[in-house]
């Protein structure tokens, strides 16, 4: 019976494998086109953000200011792209969500989950801010399920149109170098696989900047550890080769800036651009993880920097492989033509270019249902997104003078130190904000005209983290290592981060000085209700001598940077810690000291006695 | 793989079973893709899955006898897959020679099916019923530092046994009739 079967299987199993050999042979050439439509950096931005400049004309040409964004658009805009291909595939560089507008974040980023649910959103690489709220939220996004502590402002599907309880991602985080301590495995799957055309498959390896513990809140990345970006990648390669994939993308969140994109140069809006291959001042992180990726992979989806680019750029063995980036807040979707050749399964040509989600295109029709959401979680946030807080009566942007010094930083160091002054609520004398926090645009709303009414939103786009104010003791010596470590290279600071102050604190820092050299003339003055000095305390000489580095202030900072945040160490050696309010309030509790029938804030002021930090040679 | 290892595999594979996807699988030769990855797992185990890393099973009911076979396929030979039908082990596929390989694409079941030498692949002939099928990778091919790499792409396919035509099964009847009719012929 045994040797009868084995006869039967072997008539049947030649069958079989010669009507397969004579479909095989009939099978075309041809290669098969996948089409990936990339975006990173959306921050929960489901409005559209206004105006954004490009230069459609090329490096070089004028900016044209195009209103452009809106998830409902960009759902439109992915509909459009996909109907030219059925073998297409909707992904997302990190930052989907975390440091969002308030119709997102009021409602911990729910509402971005379910729109980019419905705009067809496959796989996101988890970028720093995805760990804003922590591991256990972040899961939460994931599965599903209202909040734990906040039901209030959770599971709104009953008003905006969507499952309650809240439905969760219908796509992948994937976390390739996010390892769970607890575990020994990546936080989430470290790479989704799609399948095309039969059997070609297409790998997508998702990651975030190995630096996220320093950019993220300890608390929010505890338990977790971030491993290195290209070493992660290349340690995969064997097992998606063992799964029959030949064809691979990263999507990481870290990226870079075209050459003159920083430093005060002319910035480069040609988002097709590549201006010096991202070689500039401070360097581009992307390239060093480029340079070492294996050959096995085909294209680099990048984000984090907010920049648009495209890109070829040599890997570990010197082959040019395409680099993207979509600039940030659903302003830019990448459109990728990936050519795969069938009886390879590996990528044979990639063609990207980069769109704006440009709301004035005619050929593009908003995904209604998406609006619908979008309008209804407008709705249940309008009446406190809308309240005045106070009025000013010039903008305020986050854009830093060559000494780093920011108008909306200016007044976020000043609420903070107001809210936390009282002896019973610090104490303080002085407040320092990361210049990473005071988000983009700060108090300059496009289109406003001055004296300017600034809504609990606004306020909000500005400082969307919720964090709280930390109020501790320093000493003189501290302060002065506290400014030092701002620089690149000095304990353990990766990037240039020049600190917010309060006023009535001011200080030098030299360009040409080292580690520990640059902070001179550190003072702190007290000034009467109409400018005069009452005092003056020098802590760091003009030489740069901490005259008595022993003598103690009460500093206060947020909860991020108390904890060791954006490489501020120093910070972590404060005593006795005092929290306080959170950010949001106490800018809302300053502002509203300058609402009718009060004088508006006047950023020019003289009383605020700016510049606060002085770049000297 | 460590018998612990086996243990925690098929541990997870029953835990899960009734939360799998459950995959139809037709009797037409036709090759379904099933994946092994310890990473995208949801149980983190060696169960197939699908590429959402649930549990995959295949079911399907026979009406009558037909085919199975099993292949691994990948960049990696040297997997041993044990299969199973709800939860009774229907047996081990072969084991595969470490350092064959196929030409990629590597998802190409039927030229992993014509290497048998390092290919693992099973056969068996199943009578009518209903199945639910399933496996467990029991041996991991290893990458070219050694380590097992616990994630493979295989594949498996369902051929119906043909059934004689009828003219044909009435040409043996009317033979055998009249063979014994000739028997019982006096002499």
């Amino acid at each position: 019976m045994k040797t009868n079967f084995k006869k039967l299987a072997l008539g049947v199993a030649m069958g079989a494998t010669l009507l397969t050999a004579s479909a095989s042979q009939a099978v075309s050439v041809a290669s098969v086109r996948v089409k990936v439509v990339a975006f990173n950096d959306l921050h929960g931005t489901l409005l559209s953000p206004g105006n954004f400049s490009v230069q459609p004309g090329g490096p070089g040409t004028p900016l044209i200011s195009k209103p452009a964004g809106g998830v409902d658009y960009m759902a439109g805009f992915v509909s459009k792209l996909k109907a030219q291909n059925a073998n297409s595939v909707v992904v997302s560089a990190g930052d989907l969500i975390g440091a969002s507008p308030l119709i997102s974040a009021f409602f911990h980023d729910e509402g971005t989950i379910e729109t980019v649910n419905r705009l067809g959103l496959e796989f996101d690489a988890v970028g720093n801010h995805e760990f804003d709220e922590g591991k256990a939220e972040l899961l939460r996004m994931q599965n599903g399920g209202c909040h734990p502590t906040d039901p209030g402002n959770s599971c709104k599907g009953a008003s905006v149109g969507t499952p309650v309880p809240f439905e969760g991602a219908a796509f992948k985080f994937l976390s390739a170098n996010v390892v769970d301590s607890a575990t020994g495995k990546p936080l989430f799957a470290p790479y989704g696989i799609k399948t095309f055309a039969g059997n070609l498959r297409v790998a997508f390896i998702g990651m975030t900047l190995k630096g996220t513990p320093s950019i993220v809140t300890p608390a929010g990345v505890a338990g977790l550890s971030f491993q290195d970006e290209a070493d992660t990648v290349n340690s995969l390669i064997p097992k998606l080769r063992a799964r029959g994939v030949k064809a691979i993308v990263v999507l990481v969140h870290q990226g870079g800036f075209q050459g003159g994109n920083t430093g005060g140069a002319v910035p480069n809006n040609y988002i097709n651009d590549c201006k010096d291959n991202l070689v500039n001042s401070v360097n581009s992180p992307v390239l060093g993880i480029v340079n070492r990726l294996s050959d096995e992979v085909d294209m680099v989806i990048t984000g984090h920097t907010h920049t648009g680019y495209n890109c070829r750029l040599p890997n570990s063995v010197g082959r040019l492989i395409p680099v993207t980036q979509a600039g940030a807040f659903g302003r830019v979707l990448t459109d990728i033509d990936m050519d795969i050749d069938p009886s390879s399964g590996d990528v044979v040509n990639v063609v990207a270019n980069n769109i704006v989600v440009d709301l004035s295109d005619a050929t593009v029709t908003p995904s209604a249902p998406i609006a619908s959401i979008v309008n209804g979680y407008n709705a249940l946030v309008s009446p406190l997104a809308n309240q005045v807080i106070g009025t000013i009566t010039a903008a305020m942007p986050n854009v830093a003078d060559s000494a780093g010094e920011m108008p909306a930083g200016d007044v976020i160091a000043d609420s903070q130190l107001a809210s936390t002054k009282p002896s019973n609520f610090g104490a303080a004398q002085v407040a320092f904000m990361n210049p990473g926090g005071v988000r983009n645009p700060g108090f300059n709303t496009a289109g406003a005209s001055y004296p300017h009414d600034v809504t609990y939103q606004e306020t909000f786009t500005v400082q969307p983290f919720g964090n709280s104010l930390v109020t501790m003791t320093l000493s003189a010596q501290q302060i002065k290592n506290l400014l030092e470590q701002q620089f690149v290279g000095c304990n353990g600071q990766i990037q240039q981060r020049v600190l917010q102050i309060s006023n009535g604190f001011s200080y030098q820092w030299s360009q040409a000085g080292s580690c520990g050299t640059r902070i001179r003339d550190v003072r702190l003055t007290s000034y009467d209700a109409v400018g005069a000095v009452l005092s003056t305390d020098v802590l760091v000489d003009a030489s740069g001598t901490v005259l008595n580095p022993t003598q103690n202030y009460r500093v206060t900072v947020n909860n991020f940077l108390s904890t060791g945040g954006d490489n501020f160490s120093v910070l972590t050696g404060g005593t006795n810690l005092l929290g306080g309010a959170q950010d949001i309030d106490a800018m809302v509790a300053y502002l509203s000291g300058f609402k009718a029938p009060n004088p508006a804030y006047n950023p020019a002021d003289p009383l605020l006695h700016k510049p606060r930090i002085v770049r000297v040679p | 793989m460590s018998r612990k290892l086996n243990f925690l595999a098929t541990a997870c594979a029953a835990l899960f079973a009734t939360v799998a996807q459950a995959a139809p699988l037709d009797a037409d030769s036709q090759w379904r893709a099933f994946d092994v990855d310890d990473l995208t797992a949801t149980t983190g185990g060696l169960e197939w899955i699908d590429l959402n890393g649930d549990a995959l099973h295949f079911n399907f009911t026979l009406t009558s006898r037909a085919i199975l076979r099993v292949v691994d396929a990948g960049a990696y030979s040297g997997d041993q897959f044990e299969l199973f039908n709800g939860a009774s082990s229907m047996g081990l596929t072969s084991v595969g020679a470490a350092g064959g390989g196929l030409a990629a694409p590597w998802t190409n079941f039927d030229a992993a099916f014509g290497d048998h030498l390092h290919y693992g692949y099973a056969e068996r002939l199943l009578e009518p019923g209903s199945y639910d099928l399933s496996g467990v990778l029991r041996v991991s091919a290893q990458d070219e530092f050694g380590q097992a790499l616990n994630a493979t792409i295989g594949a498996v396919s369902l051929t119906a046994v043909p059934v004689p035509p009828a003219g044909l099964l009435f040409g043996f009847a009317a033979a055998a009739l009249a063979l014994a009719s000739r028997r019982r012929q006096p002499v």
